[in-house]
């Protein structure tokens, strides 16, 4: 109704200081707070974890082999007597990392290669899209764990596999973008004003994508940390011995079925969690972005 | 030609293109990157001579346009290749272990769809309550779920803990009397042949790895359809129809499921490769044998033949199920009426 | 023939929305009568709280908002202090309301016969098939040509116009005594706009409703109603009859409303206020909210709030220049 949605729009332009902006939009927005407290909690958790519990994540100590949690160890030992959580902070060097880095590829092949389909428009466009199609008639999830089964288990080509199965939504996501824009005047006025169709396409009309590529980025980050979790409990991509949240979990199988939970317990919540605070983030950036949208 | 019909005629059309071009990248992607896939197979150490010689049995040796004519023509002669591990022809393999997978698929997808919906709708009808921010809570938990951790968990608490299920190694117990196979699905034959013991047994095998599927497919349907109904509970026209005296309930049951579900109906393509990646790791650490299972071996060895055909098949089966889903949608949606 | 007994009293009506920023009063004592068929136009600019009145009459006000003080008498009762369940019969038997938004305020998968059948057999417990029939019968009312035809189609088919017949068809179906039609014609032709509001005025004769229209239209104002509300960000300004406003408008704002000129001598324009009326809404509740467009605003009027006062009988203001 446009009664509320007047009354709303008010809203958004009384607070004038940043400080109170950004305190409202916590406040407007729980789950924003909340998964950006889960993601600093568990970093700051992980960063410390090497100065409060110096062990060595790599190498095991027979004698304290399967310890359930306790003061020396707060997550317990694995059956090579390693310190779980050790393990954990070592893990998080490489799976969030990667998230990261699939996620940057993705956006970059995504956006170059959409907004060059939607700029030029004809032939290259319909291929394109064509492509794409296609592409997404896989389940992103099994064509990553194909992709990586037949170039070799290693890093680079999980980060390869993963960033392939995400680039088809950048890329509808830049092209529409462009699509919509293209047509508009002030694009006109730049090429009079001599810019370059690359100029145009790139630094004009992408900037304008920021916002749902910001949103949809988030997201991917939660799904790249799963997915690379998931292709490592497999056995496909990342392998024991690397510490890898994934290879610790498929690790403690055989333990939790005969009793040693904690194994396979505290990796996997790791990983939940931070797929979790990366939802939380991605949601409310979502809801964010869609209120201006709607003005208000 | 009517309408609808030339609809559907462009539709197969475009379908069937798709499905070709699924073709190509299953062969590109086992034959173009980079490996040899008889190294592969074969492993680092193997001798020049017998490199050379799988090499020619694999037809690698010759041109890469060959090959794809070679596959083709199997292709059309049903023919998916043969697995190197179980030396059975892949199409084979693949049907006689699909009935398992559609079992566990289809009772998880009834389940998550009947929870989902009514979860989703409960959520939207009591709206910034505590009930509502805990079902939206667990469906964001759900989405960040990792599969494989939850049945750990599972597996933990109602096998190892409560001991209420059976052992999470396959569909049947060794020492029940195996039920002959009328339909593939379990369920069905026993109560069929009227085997009570492998009803029993194989419902207790069935519970675990249904919950965890079903658990990681309803959260998305939770938030669709919460979101879907809270928009249709806010739309003008439901106000119009409150403002003549119809109850919240009425409004709820009528108008909100009904205008909800259209577009939620638009997701189950997406579902399915969602379902379907879930379904690989739940296979797997059941060891339940179906296609999922098949799929990870065949990854793990490098059976390269046996992982194409499986990647056709999931493509064949979401390009046919998008097919299905774009042509009923234009049946419930009048708004979609093509000229 | 004019009963003139008072079918709607609404006195001095607060309601709020609460936001984050606190709670915002969008409607600020707000006083009209409707009395037995009259038809009163509630005129203001968007955001004036006009279509807010309506909702609050017909309690269907968003979870946000509350009503913090007023009475709402209709046939003698207190809406306001209604259950919901009670409140639900007085909806469309009693109350009625048009909305704005006219396609989207029909169910975009029900075929048009359906929803007006459906408001028969809510309201007059009709069976399904006894429904129906009486259904193509509200179509015919509302000059809707071939009706059993058009009953099967959906809402997309059919054309602006006739989606607003459809509307006050489902609204015909409930016989209200009162019916509140927000800004029934926007949106519409010029000519398909006359035709509504014929139908409208039908309505008043065929089952004896009065009516509350609301518009920013005064065009629509002098050729439909008999009395006028004027309302500005949430306040009442003036009320009176078509003609006695019309040739003489008592408050400013009714006066740049109307374009005429507030004193022969002194020929004001409007000044500029702070941009909208909706901010004027959230950051005074003190005065006159008139104030700050106000050409011949006085000091007190932005702290005190003009009392009302009935200059005419029938015809009343709320200015501190009108003492």
């Amino acid at each position: 109704m446009e009664a509320v949605g007047e009354v709303e729009g008010l809203l958004s332009r009384a607070p004038e200081s940043r400080l109170s902006r950004s305190v409202l939009l916590l406040r407007r927005h729980p789950q924003l707070g909340a998964g950006l407290a889960i993601l600093v909690a568990l970093v700051t958790t992980l960063a410390l974890a090497q100065v409060l519990v110096p062990y060595d994540p790599l190498r095991g100590d027979s004698s304290t082999v399967l310890e359930p949690p306790s003061q020396a160890h707060p997550l317990g030992t694995d059956s090579f007597g390693r310190d779980i959580l050790s393990r954990i902070a070592q893990g998080a060097w490489l799976d969030l990392p990667i998230a990261f880095t699939t996620v940057a590829i993705a956006i970059t092949l995504g956006l170059l290669i959409g907004a060059l389909a939607g700029y030029t428009g004809g032939l290259v466009d319909m291929v394109v899209m064509r492509a794409t199609d296609i592409l997404m008639a896989f389940p992103s999830f099994i064509l990553a764990m194909v992709m990586v089964a037949v170039l070799g288990n290693s890093v680079p080509t999980v980060v390869i596999a993963i960033a392939v199965s995400f680039v088809p939504d950048f890329i509808r996501l830049a092209r529409g973008e462009v699509l919509s824009e293209r047509e508009l005047e002030y694009v006109d006025a730049a090429r009079c004003a001599g810019n370059s169709e690359w100029r145009i396409m790139y630094i004009q009309l992408l900037p304008n994508c920021l916002t749902p590529v910001l949103v949809h980025g988030t997201l991917c980050l939660a799904w790249a940390i799963l997915d690379v979790a998931g292709l490592a409990f497999l056995g496909i991509g990342i392998t024991p011995p690397t510490p890898e949240w994934g290879v610790l979990v498929s690790e403690g199988v055989r333990h939790t079925i005969s009793g040693d939970w904690w194994v396979s317990l505290f990796p996997g919540a790791t990983i939940l969690l931070a797929a979790l605070g990366f939802n939380l983030v991605g949601d409310s950036l979502r809801d964010i972005t869609a209120r201006e949208e709607r003005g208000q | 030609m009517s309408g609808l019909a030339s609809y559907v005629v462009r539709r197969v059309g475009i379908g069937i293109l798709a499905l070709a071009g699924a073709v190509c990248v299953v062969f590109l992607m086992t034959h173009i990157l980079p490996g040899n896939p008889a190294a592969v197979r074969l492993g680092a150490t193997a001798r020049e001579e017998t490199l050379r010689r799988v090499e020619h049995e694999m037809g690698l040796d010759k041109p890469l346009i060959l090959q794809f004519a070679d596959y083709l023509g199997k292709l059309s002669r049903g023919d998916l290749g043969h697995s190197w591990i179980t030396r059975q022809p892949v199409l084979d393999d693949l049907a006689r272990r699909l009935p398992a997978t559609a079992e566990l698929v289809l009772l998880a997808g009834i389940l998550a769809t009947i929870v989902g919906v009514s979860v989703g709708l409960l959520a939207a009808a009591f709206h910034n309550s505590w009930l509502d921010v805990l079902i939206r809570t667990w469906a964001t938990v759900g989405a960040s779920m990792p599969v494989f951790w939850f049945a750990i968990l599972v597996i933990y608490v109602f096998y190892y803990r409560l001991g209420w299920v059976a052992s999470p190694m396959g569909r049947l117990d060794v020492s029940v009397t195996a039920v002959s196979r009328v339909t593939g699905f379990l369920v069905a034959d026993s109560l069929l042949t009227r085997n009570w013991d492998a009803l029993g047994n194989s419902l207790a095998h069935l519970v675990l790895p249904v919950l965890t599927l079903a658990f990681m497919i309803s959260a998305p349907i939770v938030k669709m359809v919460r979101g879907k109904v809270l928009d249709v509970l806010k739309s003008d026209f439901v106000r119009t129809v409150r403002s003549v005296g119809v109850t919240q309930q009425e409004i709820l049951f009528r108008d909100a499921l009904r205008n909800a579900l259209v577009p939620v109906v638009t997701i189950v393509g997406i579902m399915f490769g969602y379902t379907m990646a879930s379904n690989v790791v739940v296979e797997m650490i059941f060891a339940w044998p179906g296609i999922g299972y098949y799929a990870w071996q065949a990854l793990l060895n490098k059976d390269l033949e046996a992982i194409q055909g499986f990647v056709l098949a999931i493509a064949a089966m979401y390009i046919t199920l998008n097919l299905v889903i774009d042509i009923l949608y234009t049946i419930i949606d009048p708004r979609v009426r093509l000229t | 023939m004019r009963n003139s007994a008072t079918l709607l009293e609404v006195v001095d009506v607060d309601v709020s929305f609460k936001t984050v920023l606190g709670p915002l009063r969008v409607l600020d004592k707000v006083s009209l009568k409707v009395e037995q068929g009259e038809i009163v136009g509630l005129v203001g600019e968007s955001g004036s709280g006009k279509s807010l009145t309506g909702l609050t009459i017909m309690r269907l006000l968003p979870p946000q908002a509350v009503t913090d003080a007023g009475i709402i008498r209709f046939r003698g009762v207190d809406l306001l202090g209604l259950s919901e369940r009670e409140m639900r019969r007085i909806r469309g038997s009693g109350v009625a309301m048009i909305f704005q938004g006219i396609r989207t305020g029909l169910n975009p998968l029900m075929r048009i016969g359906d929803q007006v059948a459906r408001v028969y057999r809510v309201q007059q417990g009709l069976s399904s098939k006894d429904a129906y029939e009486k259904g193509i019968e509200s179509l015919q009312q509302v000059a809707i040509p071939r009706a059993e035809a058009w009953a099967r189609a959906y809402p997309h088919q059919l054309s602006g116009g006739m989606c607003q017949r459809v509307l006050i068809a489902m609204v015909l179906a409930c016989k209200p005594d009162l019916l509140i039609a927000d800004e029934p014609t926007t949106g519409l032709d010029v000519t398909i706009q006359a035709q509504i509001l014929e139908l409208i005025k039908e309505i008043r004769l065929k089952i004896g409703a009065s009516i509350v229209l609301i518009t920013h239209d005064l065009g629509i104002v002098a050729e439909t109603c008999e009395r006028v509300v004027v309302i500005y960000a949430g306040q009442v300004m003036e009320t009176g009859t078509v003609s006695s406003l019309f040739a003489e408008p008592l408050h400013p704002y009714t006066q740049s409303l109307l374009g005429s000129v507030l004193r022969v001598d002194r020929a004001v324009a409007l000044t500029d206020g702070p941009g909208t009326i909706t901010e004027e809404v959230s950051f005074r509740t003190g005065g006159c909210r008139f104030a700050a467009r106000c050409p011949v605003a006085l000091p007190q009027c932005w702290h005190e709030r003009p009392l009302w006062r009935e200059l005419e009988p029938g015809h009343g203001v709320a200015c501190h220049r009108q003492v």
